[in-house]
């Protein structure tokens, strides 16, 4: 049973058990019954037999007596009426049957000469002989009774039915009153279950059971609202401190990099000025000072370097590290790698070789971090080797999933213990004392060394043998971006032509009423590029890594544009951009969308205000910016109409909101407007005559220019087809209908002008809520 | 002998170069800040520029920029220099409009190496 049931809902075990219950006092009751009264009627059916037996008798005396076998006949006759009695024989005390009664039914005559006694039972009949006495007690003769029990069979059968009609329905009614009263107690335990799963899913633990009452369950629902109210506790104290851990690493690059700088600039005076009373004192010929201030000025360099090592990897460690990622020759690379390091190898006897594989070409990755790297194990080569060789080679690896070029540092100096390969890459890592003493050096080296090849998707792997030496691989992709978000090209550009094109606009501090941009973009170089662009055009901006964090940045500080990659690991542009329409307070912000390729035409349909296609073009970023967060020219907006009363009034609305208006009564004249000048916004009255309204949409979205990102509002006087919608779907930003919903076409119209031309109205301090407010302007 | 503009806000680094460039022979004049940079390149016309980057009150990108607007002064070689190059520095200094860049505490040799270049001139 417990293993049938094992799997079972808890509402189905409760009904089964009432069930079973139920069923198996009434199953068993009734047999009992059943079989008793079985019982009871055989033998009522001997006595009855006896008493007529009884009965007859005296009645039979006569006939006995006196052979009388049709007297006897009839006293036998009389049974007929008797229902109970199938057959009966009277016979003379010789044994010879005198007279017989034989129901019709019955097919047998009486049996001979019957041995007195009975009732018993055989074959389905209970029979009885009496022997009939005269009244001195004299056997005259013997009486055969017999009654058949075909009856009690319909009886029982009759019982059985009843028995099974009053069980089945005892039965049903047991599982219609269970499974409504087991709610009492499975309801709770699922809704517990419920709230339990979203709990695990969601990690919400701000969700709380309810139901339950004062029994086991109710304390059982308690308990886990209790566990619940730890856990939420629990995760907010973990939270707080993971924010305070990480605000207290924040600050403590902010402090390192603060203080590395204050510690630079005394030093930078101590290494100038040993650097000019060297040359002072070499001039007027007192080297015995020489030493000393070569000492002075070493030191001092060595301290730079340990400062600048720090603060980089502070800044690894706060994530400020920005990869400037570009196409090089990495052959070139080594070459000029080695030829820097040659004399440092060469300070120690020791000889320079360079291995460049055939297949070796561009890479794309940032170059600084790789001369560094290379530079950082090569500085170790040579600084642990003497009087021996130090090889630098690189070579192309295919891999089947990433091709990647293999730097190999080889060296035949004194090697590494392997108690040491451990704690190799760790920051500060010696061998031991006497190595810094020996060789110099803080142990930074190597561990900026591996955070740099991790940050280029590659790593940095050692091997050595003590006294024999030493070979540190480093192995990088051969495109950085690649490995982090597969088949996406770059913001910057893929090909070592765009690379070049790419000059990085001046920075400029921009003044704090400066209007705000947020930049969504996960790419850490992209977002470089583009938060230089921005702050190039004068404007403030802010920048999130993330879909959650733009959001709720935006929320936050309400930015004027907000440009946004479509193509992000966690949340994609998309639905950001959906999250950011659906906002009341947001919805006015303009996005702009940069995608890959045509997917933004999704985007446009969703609330986009326009898009740009990587590799970035950095003019036209500007140029679109201008557009949506400078907006020093009032708007011009077209008005493509053939019906001067409307042109009038969209004129009125468009002018209301300090736009100036450009009008075109016909498809002609719209063409020659849009092909002649730039417009913020154009009302296009889709049955324009001349030339086809979807005709001119097509046209003015794949014109050169800004073209295809200028909104066009469709005029309507009808309510558009689907037809129409489909042909219209991201090419157009919105279809007013006049006459429709409510508000007039005007009022429409001057709240799309608000919403596609006035990026300027819409700063920070602006509640999107006024901009509703039609007697604002 | 060439004229060298030297600009910066540090009273010891304008000393110590202004002493080194003075005993390779340059002609040195001093800025303290970018305002008085731009002001020293019109009026004295150096033949190069070495710019410090970080500097109060104009600092050394935004005069870059504003010398290299102006059509007297546009042609005069500039070198940005910056403590300790946060990476993007060089970028944001080429950017601006700096034809070259160093890092400072300055490696005299490898400076004037960069100097040489832009004056024209093979080892002085
Ligand atoms: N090629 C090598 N041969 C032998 N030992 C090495 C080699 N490279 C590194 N090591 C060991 O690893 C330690 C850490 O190297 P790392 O480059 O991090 O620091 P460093 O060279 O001592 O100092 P820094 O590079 O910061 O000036 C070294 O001190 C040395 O003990
Ligand atoms: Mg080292």
């Amino acid at each position: 049973m417990r293993r049938f049931l094992g799997d079972a809902p808890v509402g189905w075990k409760l009904t089964v058990i009432s069930l079973a219950a139920t069923a198996f006092p009434i199953l068993l009751a009734g047999g009992v019954l059943f079989v008793a009264g079985n019982a009871e009627a055989r033998r009522e059916r001997g006595t009855s037999l006896a008493a007529i037996a009884e009965v007859l008798s005296p009645a039979c005396l006569a006939p006995l007596g006196a052979r009388d076998a049709a007297a006897a006949a009839d006293t036998l006759g009389g049974l007929g009426s008797l229902a109970a009695v199938t057959r009966a024989g009277l016979y003379t005390s010789d044994g010879a049957l005198l007279a017989s009664y034989t129901r019709p039914a019955a097919d047998e005559p009486p049996p001979r000469a019957p041995r007195a006694g009975g009732p018993t039972e055989a074959e389905g009949h209970v029979t009885l002989t009496r022997e009939v006495l005269a009244p001195g007690g004299a056997p005259l003769g013997s009486l055969f009774l017999e009654t058949d029990l075909s009856w009690l069979a319909r009886e029982r059968r009759a019982r059985g039915s009843l028995l099974a009609v009053v069980g089945l329905s005892a039965c049903l009614l047991a599982v219609l009153i269970a499974s409504r009263l087991q709610r009492a107690v499975s309801e709770p335990i699922r809704a517990l279950l419920e709230v339990a799963r979203n709990v695990a899913a969601t990690g919400n633990y701000a969700l709380r059971a309810g139901g339950g009452g004062r029994d086991e369950i109710g304390a059982l629902v308690e308990d886990f609202n209790r566990m619940l109210a730890q856990a939420q506790e629990r995760d907010a104290e973990l939270r707080a401190a993971k924010e305070a851990a990480e605000e207290a690493s924040r600050s403590k690059s902010a402090f390192l990099a603060s203080v590395s700088h204050e510690l630079r600039t005394p030093l930078n005076a101590i290494i100038g000025y040993s650097e000019i009373l060297q040359e002072e004192v070499r001039e007027r010929g007192a080297s015995g000072l020489l030493p000393d201030l070569e000492k002075i000025h070493a030191s001092g360099r060595h301290l730079l370097a340990l400062i600048n090592d720090i603060l980089d990897l502070s800044k690894i460690e706060a994530g400020k590290v920005e990869l400037l990622v570009e196409s090089f020759d990495a052959a070139a690379l080594v070459r000029t790698v080695g030829a820097t390091v040659q004399p440092l190898v060469a300070a120690r006897g020791n000889r320079l070789e360079l291995a460049i594989g055939s297949e070796v070409g561009n890479v794309r990755a940032d170059v600084t971090k790789v001369r560094q790297i290379l530079l950082n194990l090569l500085s170790n080569a040579a600084k642990f080797t003497e009087n021996g060789t130090v090889c630098l080679g690189v070579e192309l690896s295919r891999g089947p999933e990433r091709d990647e070029l293999v730097f190999r540092v080889r060296d035949s100096g004194i090697g590494i213990a392997p108690e040491q390969m451990g704690r190799l890459f760790r920051a500060f890592a010696q061998a031991d004392a006497t190595v810094s003493r020996n060789y110099g050096g803080t142990g930074l080296g190597l561990a900026l060394s591996k955070r740099y090849a991790e940050l280029l998707g590659g790593e940095l792997s050692a091997e050595s043998e003590m006294g024999k030496g030493s070979t540190f691989t480093f192995r990088l992709p051969l495109a950085t971006r690649e490995t982090r978000t597969p088949s996406r090209p770059s913001l910057l550009g893929t090909r070592r032509s765009d690379v070049r094109r790419v000059v990085l606009p001046a920075y400029a501090e921009p003044g704090p009423d400066a209007r705000l941009v947020l930049v969504v973009e996960d790419d850490a170089a992209a977002r470089g590029f583009l938060v230089r662009v921005l702050n190039a055009e004068g404007l403030r901006v802010v920048s999130a890594e993330n879909g959650a964090e733009g959001i709720r940045l935006a929320r936050e500080l309400k930015p004027a544009l907000v440009t946004l990659d479509l193509l992000m690991p966690q949340e994609d542009g998309l639905s950001v951009l959906a999250a950011l329409k659906a906002d009341p307070a947001l919805g006015a912000v303009p996005v702009l969308l940069l995608a890959t390729g045509d997917d933004p035409q999704h985007g446009l349909t969703l609330g986009a205000a326009g898009h740009l296609v990587k590799p970035v073009d950095r003019d036209r970023l500007a140029e679109v910016l201008h557009r949506f967060a400078s907006g020093r020219r009032p708007p011009r907006v077209l008005i493509a109409d053939a019906d001067e009363m409307t042109r009038t009034v969209l004129r009125r609305a468009v002018e209301r909101e300090g736009g100036t208006v450009v009008e075109a009564a016909d498809g002609r004249g719209a063409l020659d407007v849009l092909a002649s000048s730039d417009v913020d916004l154009v009302l296009l009255d889709v049955l324009i005559p001349g030339v086809d309204a979807f005709e001119l949409l097509r046209w003015l979205r794949s014109a050169p220019g800004r073209g295809p990102l200028t909104p066009v509002v469709i005029l309507a006087a009808r309510q558009l087809t689907t037809a129409d919608r489909a042909r219209l779907a991201g090419a157009v930003e919105a279809a007013a209908v006049a006459g429709e919903g409510g508000a007039p076409l005007e009022e429409e119209i001057r709240r799309l002008v608000r919403r596609y031309v006035h990026a300027d109205a819409r700063n920070g301090k602006e509640a999107p809520a006024d901009a509703q407010d039609p007697g604002r302007r | 002998m060439p004229r060298i503009l030297v600009v910066d806000d540090d009273e010891m680094n304008r000393d110590m170069l202004s002493r080194r460039l003075l005993r390779k022979g340059f002609e040195v004049e001093l800025a303290v800040n970018g305002e008085e940079a731009i002001q020293k390149a019109h009026a004295v016309r150096p033949e190069i520029i070495l710019m410090d980057l970080s500097m109060p009150v104009l600092d050394g990108y935004e005069a870059t920029r504003r010398l290299k607007a102006s059509p007297e002064t546009a042609r005069i070689p500039i070198i940005g220099l910056s403590a300790h190059a946060m990476v993007g520095d060089r970028e944001k200094a080429l950017a601006a409009g700096c034809d070259d860049y160093d890092t400072k505490p300055v490696e005299l040799p490898r400076l004037l190496e960069k100097v040489d270049a832009r004056l024209g001139r093979t080892e002085a």
